[in-house]
């Protein structure tokens, strides 16, 4: 999981070649449901009431880019960034501002496959959860989720959940089996070389050779196989899918795109175009007040020097 | 009232004012209200601090400040977690054993982690402007006489000890000053010798002013209470700082019983406050120059508190406006109520009296002359306590 310096080295390296990869990261769609074989990451959310299991495909290169792969929208403590204090909005009574009490707190699990949870002892943006995996998140004074991890599938047909547009993603999947490492990385890159990172998931689609994932484990390159195509998807409608982050299928979408996106940049999309054209204007009214009242600092003291 | 009379403002209103801007200043991440936060507190502080040698102290405050947020900035860097998606420094990350496991050496930085580290160290560097603000505005010496009776003690050593290096300043920029005068330039390590005699006995001298203006005004002594009441304050405030102790952690333990918290740490207070009351009853104290609690006091005060209770009532209806969105990444809101506050807590800049000119900073021609020779004699009587240091 944790590569050497070198291939870290090779892996930043040829994504720095892409200066804005990390925006168009290309995390793989989320599934409502849990993986199938050790294609990617089970991502089991206990909220308490309910629980949730959906499948963050590729390989998230930590927790947290795995909760985002997976659809759910995490919000971080103000105070304390990393701080996972609420998952897809809940819960709504904690202000984010100071790390949340003992008793009420997103707790992280990690199982394999049909195994039994144990308590993380890294950080959600340090971890890098392998393929196959399971990922459990459960609200409270960090009992273990009320669900046990999911048992592994041996389908290998994809069964899709939720939308039959996903039809075309797992097959690289199945075809190229978990175990034989069929490289693709060529012309598009490296992509899990580069995501290598501890915090950001697969988001690094590094241009160039792909010299990083040569050193990684295996599992990760069928999905370096499946990504490059979808580094290059222009952004779609991101609106209803923001509100609805467990179902990627957008209907009146071309195929290749809708399933590409990531997350992280629907949450981000809707806010930013919203905010763009008041954004700037709030900031500059803000700046330009504090710099006001700070030009009449600067005035008062030279009038009283010079008085 | 900005036309009233040149005179000091309570030093306790100042205190007051500069703490509300920290409650304010410390409920928000938002760099836009920090910023103009920061400008507020410079603004009244160039409008109104004294001539005291520690007024001019609100400079270094700013530069800890700017340190503040580049060790944050650079130990984000180095030991942080990076969280993020836009990658603006690439770097290696070393490898560490498992049981270091947490700690995040080196590795790629990214904007969020980098904004969210400054955001933090800029909150905890405006908060530690406003106590300079309050430092450069209120004068030690002046705050220390509204210390309780009982206190006197620890206030005057207190007070003697705070005023040492900033008096250590002036005299060495007066003695620098008569030397010139006479036309010895040296300067650097050279000029150690010649002036740090001088300084040394200077300081001394004026600790001794300060010392005996002070006893001649009832500090220092052992009062004159039977045993039996001092043994009775005693009692009451060693009892009530412990039930004080008890009931904050009351407060703070979520575990502990109901009865260990707020009813523990009210009674704890009263018990101090009733001690303090018992001691000072026995010592008294003359006041020179008393500073009165009018109007312009009032108004700081309640400045102060506008913008506290603005960034409070913003917390608690809008918390995310008062926050610097980082996931995703945004411009941060400019909350009306909590900039309003701000603005208001500058007021005082205005509406309070101006402090009384400094006497000594520029003397009257003829009389410059007169005063750097006197000052060029450090071992000369001086012929009257400064009022400065004769003000307690």
């Amino acid at each position: 999981m944790r590569r050497g310096i070198a291939s870290r080295l090779l892996g930043t390296l040829a994504a720095a070649g892409l200066a804005s990869a990390g925006l168009v990261a290309a995390a793989a769609p989320a599934q409502a449901a849990a993986c199938e074989g050790t294609s990617g990451v089970t991502v089991v959310v206990d909220f308490g009431g309910s629980t949730q299991v959906r499948c963050a495909a590729g390989d998230p290169g930590s927790g947290l880019a795995a909760l985002a792969a997976a659809g759910f929208s995490v919000t971080q403590v103000q105070t304390q960034p990393g701080f996972v204090c609420r998952i897809d909005g809940a819960p709504s009574s904690d202000p984010c501002r100071n790390t949340p009490p003992t008793t009420a707190y997103w707790s992280y699990w990690h199982a394999s496959r049909g195994g039994s949870w144990s308590y993380s002892n890294l950080g959600a943006g340090s971890y890098d959860p392998a393929p196959g995996s399971v990922e459990g998140w459960s609200f409270g004074g960090g009992g273990q989720p009320g669900t046990a991890p999911p048992a592994p599938t041996r389908t290998t047909a994809p069964a899709p959940t939720t939308t039959p547009k996903k039809t075309s993603t797992p097959k690289p999947t199945s075809g190229g089996s978990s175990t034989t490492p069929s490289r693709g990385g060529s012309g598009g890159g490296s992509t899990s070389g580069g995501s290598g990172g501890t915090t950001s998931g697969g988001s690094s689609t590094g241009g160039g050779t792909g010299g990083g994932a040569d050193a990684d484990d295996p599992t990760a390159s069928p999905s370096a196989t499946r990504k490059p195509p979808r580094a290059k998807a222009s952004p779609s409608p991101s609106a209803s899918d923001s509100v609805t982050p467990s179902s990627s299928a957008t209907p009146s979408d071309a195929p290749g795109d809708a399933p590409s996106e990531d997350p992280r940049e629907l949450a981000a999309s809707p806010t930013s175009a919203t905010g763009s054209g008041s954004g700037t204007g709030t900031l500059l009214t803000g700046l330009g007040l504090a710099a006001l009242v700070a030009a009449g600092a600067g005035w008062t003291m030279w009038r009283r020097r010079s008085a | 009232m900005s036309r009233a009379l040149p005179r000091s403002v309570h030093p306790a209103a100042w205190w007051a004012w500069a703490l509300g801007l920290a409650v304010a200043v410390s409920t928000t991440t938002n760099p836009l209200v920090l910023l103009l936060a920061l400008a507020v507190a410079a603004l009244v502080v160039a409008a109104r601090r004294g001539s005291s040698p520690w007024a001019r102290a609100f400079r270094l405050y700013l530069w800890l400040g700017l340190a503040i947020v580049v060790l944050r900035v650079v130990l984000h860097v180095v030991v942080g977690l990076k969280v993020g998606t836009v990658r603006v420094l690439p770097l290696p990350e070393a490898t560490l054993p498992s049981w270091a496991a947490g700690i995040q050496l080196g590795g790629d930085v990214y904007l969020e982690g980098l904004l969210g580290a400054a955001t933090l160290g800029l909150r905890l560097a405006v908060i530690i402007a406003c106590i300079g603000a309050a430092n450069a505005l209120a004068n030690p010496k002046r705050l220390l006489r509204t210390l309780p009776g009982a206190l006197h003690e620890v206030g005057a050593a207190v007070v003697v000890s705070v005023s040492v290096a900033p008096q250590l300043a002036e005299s060495v920029v007066r003695v620098r000053r008569a030397r010139r005068l006479r036309g010895d330039d040296r300067r650097g390590i050279r000029a150690v010798p010649a002036v740090a005699l001088p300084v040394l006995e200077d300081t001394l001298e004026r600790s001794l002013v300060l010392a005996a203006a002070m006893d001649s005004r009832g500090y220092g002594r052992s009062g004159t209470a039977p045993a039996t009441t001092r043994l009775v304050s005693g009692l009451l405030t060693l009892g009530g700082l412990l039930a004080c102790a008890v009931g904050l952690y009351g407060i703070l333990d979520a575990t502990t019983p109901a009865l260990m918290g707020t009813p523990a740490l009210v009674a704890g207070l009263a018990l101090c406050g009733g001690g303090l009351w018992l001691g000072g009853r026995h010592v008294t104290r003359t006041t020179y120059r008393p500073d009165p609690w009018r109007g312009p006091e009032w108004l700081t005060l309640a400045c102060g508190a506008a913008a506290a209770a603005a960034g409070t009532v913003v917390l608690r209806t809008d918390p995310d406006a008062l926050s610097m969105p980082l996931s995703p990444l945004a411009v941060p809101d400019l909350p009306l109520l909590a900039v309003a506050g701000l603005l208001v807590a500058a007021l005082p800049a205005f509406l309070t009296p101006e402090p009384p000119a400094a006497p000594s900073r520029r003397p009257a021609r003829g009389a410059g002359t007169a005063r750097a020779a006197r000052e060029a004699r450090p071992s000369a009587p001086a012929p009257t306590p400064r009022k400065e240091t004769a003000g307690v």
